[in-house]
């Protein structure tokens, strides 16, 4: 402990505090063909607080910006995103004019550096969902506009990025789930449940597909998802949002287990504010499932709220809330391909799970002097869930979870070419479970991150986090996780990028202490387990250019990861029932591809291709990682026209290779696999010409209603048609 | 450009089927434990417990064992662990549906043919005749577990 204050204190002596004169920056924002003056243009000052937002009139203003050199960043939906780096002596005016996007493409992340940074400033690969991409599709659940990632599969409670995960029987994500930078990971089985917030609230979604840990630390070893919030800027915004799908009848008779119909029902309200006390969001969402499959019913409500204080000086405090509760069916696997929509035989069709979370949290940003900012975060996150059977029945479950998590952090301009980003984060948890016991883990972390910025083309990251994880019932860890990158622009716009990385994970309550019946496996504690540690190494190059008269954006990259005692669920073929304890294995690797490529073949289409290769390995035994399938292909053509908005998404997994064989002592046709195709038809109609401030969308989800396995044992969603209004009143 | 349209299309036409009834295994299995409730002490000695397998048999009493498994009417579990107390089984169910009216734990004492019938599966401990059982096609049937006591072993039927 003593070792990261001391590490923290080095890091934050080297900040300057500047006290230099001060300078106005400002002008107008323009559309730059029609030189039509744009308003809600952002302009920021790179790696700090400053920044403006345009006016009706695309006016813009910047006060008290201290002499010196600083990128500018400008942005607006829907526009190119424009780049500048000026020299600020006196107060200037500067006009910025935006081009029209010809292909879309990511813009601004802040999930990289843990602030504000352009695209191509990310030695990563990293992957955003805009909002844009949520309009005119009649999705309910947040999954299903990220299942449209190359390389991404995403189920009920993990994701997995690049095949870090297989089947970890609901226990411990590699890929750190974050919201507006506060970790979403349950205490207790470290669970990444993408689903339980309102899809209404998103307003980006970054996803980075290599190692986190030197940022984020543990769990973000296999990558990081985090979903940004919408930002009021409207006086007063309503969105309601109406929407009923039924799910068709399966083409097998062996499958139709009845007559009725089966529907999956949404309703969803979000308010936006914008007021002189602060901006205020606030979303709800009920979702009714009644599903395709025999005892997969649930019912869910997501609440969230934000309220974003402004105070003098350029300080400001959000606080936010979270509600989440599920009931549903206590479900498990097929009964068998022959009867792929009915659980097993003799399975106790009277079992329920209740789960609620609940999470508060606090976000403080601060300018120190007029070159850095410091941030403090805290947040207390809950979790619950609990079995309706007796106690005394083999298969009740029940566990309470509180994640507490702070964080302090600063960020500096350390030289005129350099940022710095430093902080100390501390979690923890405490869990009271009837399987994993009443236990206690905290995490104390430090880390810093430098970008060195040469010639203007060049720029040079570095990056050291240390964390120290002390468990109340099994050893302590110290990890250190170093992070190199490097990017490098051409003068022809070429962007190339290469990265290694350390990153970690330490076992879950659950992995350590699980001592559960889960779908009829006995799962066994092993608290001995050692933390799982990686290597990972990437080189990408994107670019923009005209081919054949037509813009296209294009991003390629290979990657390499190295994966040391990574943690997966084992058998014990000796036991007495089916037995499965959480083991280090010794050593594997996964390498491979990442292929996109975005393109306006015509004028109203817009055509997006992905693909990712894997070749994961587990290298005690040369063969293939199990629940991993090689290839991801994902295509997408997107047409637009006035109102009418119509996008067909297509998207194909291999086949997984490989499963574990002692699944057939409790698992009927657990070897049964196909490869995965999926396309989901979107048409929307924008009544708003009409005078109606009404959006009218249809959807059919698995549009072929293909059939396939969601990883082992279950059949995949089959065709959802579903019809949507939308109402947006606007103030 | 246009041709780019054709890359996705490749993957649709590839598109086979995807998952079926007829995917389903047409065989099942039938799981459970031998328990010795005697005691591991109570095991006989190596030279008289050469091999232990379960026996999944369609009629009581039996016929013949033997030409039951070589016409493919009976089935045997792979050989299983012995001088332990707890031993799960698993045998796999070729032709369903089937009706099993024994299923029988029998342990080699000698030859192929010298075998002993120690336990059968039957769902009441007290009775002395074993249960029938329905095996559904693609089936995973659990907890079918045989309790051996070597010191008080039931009677036995022949088994040829």
């Amino acid at each position: 402990m003593r070792r990261i204050i001391i590490i923290f204190l080095l890091l934050i002596s080297f900040i300057r505090f500047s006290l230099f004169a001060q300078v106005v920056l400002s002008g107008y924002t323009f559309d730059n063909i029609e030189n039509k003056k744009l308003s809600g243009v952002k302009i920021q000052l790179e790696g700090t607080l400053l920044g403006a937002v345009s006016n009706q009139d695309g006016f813009f203003k910047i006060s008290k910006i201290p002499k010196g050199k600083y990128n500018v960043i400008v942005t607006l939906s829907g526009y190119e995103i424009l780049k500048e780096n000026i020299l600020l002596q006196t107060d200037t005016i500067i006009n910025f004019s935006l081009k029209l996007k010809e292909v879309s493409k990511p813009e601004v992340v802040v999930t990289a550096a843990r602030r504000l940074q352009s695209y191509q400033d990310v030695p990563l690969s990293i992957t955003t969902i805009e909002r844009d991409f949520f309009k005119g599709k009649n999705y309910f659940e947040i999954k299903d506009y990220v299942n449209f990632v190359s390389g991404l599969n995403v189920n009920s409670d993990n994701i997995s990025i690049r095949g870090s995960s297989g089947f970890q029987f609901g226990s411990g994500s590699r890929v750190a789930l974050l919201l507006d930078g506060f970790p979403f990971l349950s205490g207790d089985i470290g669970e990444a449940n993408i689903n339980i917030f309102p899809p209404e609230i998103v307003s980006r979604i970054e996803i980075v597909k290599g190692s986190g840990s030197a940022l984020y630390g543990s769990s973000a070893m296999g990558g990081v998802v985090n979903l940004v919030t919408i930002e009021p800027e409207k006086n007063l915004s309503t969105n309601i949002q109406i929407s009923s799908g039924i799910y068709t009848s399966p083409k097998y008779d062996e499958w139709k287990y009845t007559d009725k119909i089966r529907t999956k029902n949404n309703v969803a309200v979000t308010i936006n504010s914008n007021g002189s006390l602060g901006k205020l969001l606030l979303s709800g969402q009920y979702l009714n499932d009644e599903s395709y499959r025999k005892f997969n019913r649930s019912n869910r409500l997501n609440l969230f709220g934000k309220y974003i204080i402004p105070i003098n000086n350029g300080k400001r405090i959000s606080l936010f809330g979270f509600a989440n509760y599920i009931h549903s069916d206590d479900g498990t696997f097929w009964g068998g391909a022959f009867k792929a929509t009915v659980p097993p035989e003799n399975y106790n069709l009277l079992r329920r799970i209740n789960r609620n979370r609940f999470a508060l949290g606090l976000d403080f940003l601060s300018p120190i002097g007029v070159n850095s900012f410091y941030q403090v975060k805290t947040s207390l996150y809950r979790t619950n869930f609990e079995s309706n059977l007796p106690k005394n029945d083999i298969n009740y479950r029940q566990s309470t979870s509180y994640s507490n998590f702070n964080e302090f952090q600063i960020t500096h301009h350390l030289f005129e070419n350099s940022i710095v980003t430093s902080g100390v984060t501390v979690i923890n948890n405490w869990v009271n479970s009837f399987q994993y016991g009443n236990r206690k883990q905290n995490i104390v972390s430090a880390f810093t991150q430098g970008e060195f910025t040469a010639f203007n083309l060049i720029k040079v990251t570095g990056g050291i986090r240390t964390d120290y994880d002390v468990s109340d019932s099994s050893d302590n860890f110290f990890e250190i996780s170093p992070r190199l990158g490097l990017t490098y622009e051409s003068e022809k716009k070429i962007i190339l990028r290469t990265s290694l990385g350390k990153g970690f994970r330490v076992a879950t309550i659950s992995e350590r202490f699980a001592s559960i019946r889960y779908s009829g496996f006995t799962i066994e504690p092993n608290p001995e387990l050692s933390p799982e540690k990686s290597w990972n190494f990437e080189m990408g190059t994107s670019f923009e250019r005209k081919l054949l008269g037509h813009t296209i954006f294009f991003d390629a990259s290979v990657f390499y990861a190295r994966y040391e005692n990574l943690i997966e669920p084992q058998f014990d073929t000796n036991a007495a029932t089916p037995t499965i304890r959480f083991r280090n294995i010794a050593k594997s690797e996964i390498k491979g591809i990442d292929l996109s490529l975005r393109l306006r073949p015509f004028h109203l289409f817009e055509t997006v291709l992905s693909l990712t290769y894997l070749d994961p390995i587990d290298l005690n035994t040369k063969d293939i990682l199990k629940f991993r399938p090689h290839l991801y292909t994902i295509a997408s053509l997107n047409f637009t026209f006035k109102d009418l908005a119509i996008s067909l998404l297509y998207k194909y997994v291999s086949k997984i290779v490989k499963v574990e064989e002692q699944l057939r002592f409790i698992l009927t046709d657990y070897s049964v696999r196909v490869p995965t195709h999926l396309v989901d038809l979107n048409l929307s109609y924008n009544l708003s010409s009409t005078g109606l401030p009404i959006e009218a969308t249809f959807t059919i989800q698995n549009l072929l209603d293909y059939y396939y396995v969601d990883l082992v044992g279950n059949l995949g969603p089959t065709r959802l048609i579903t019809l949507g209004l939308k109402y947006n009143f606007e103030k | 450009m246009k041709w780019i349209y054709l890359i996705p299309l490749l993957f649709i036409f590839s598109c086979q089927e995807g998952v079926s009834p007829a995917d389903g295994e047409r065989e099942s299995f039938v799981n459970g434990k031998i328990i010795v409730v005697s005691g591991i002490d109570s095991w006989p000695r190596p030279d008289s417990a050469k091999e232990l397998r379960i026996i999944v048999v369609p009629s009581y009493p039996p016929y013949n064992i033997l030409a039951d498994i070589l016409e493919g009417r009976a089935y045997l579990s792979d050989t299983l662990q012995r001088f332990i107390d707890t031993i799960p089984y698993s045998v796999k169910i070729q032709k369903t549906p089937m009706e099993s009216a024994y299923i029988l734990a029998s342990l080699r004492f000698g030859t192929i043919l010298q075998q002993k019938m120690i336990g059968f599966y039957k769902k009441n401990p007290e009775s002395k005749v074993p249960d029938s059982l329905y095996i559904d096609k693609g089936v995973n049937l659990q907890n079918l577990d045989i309790f051996i006591d070597f010191k008080n072993l039931p009677d036995q039927q022949p088994i040829k």
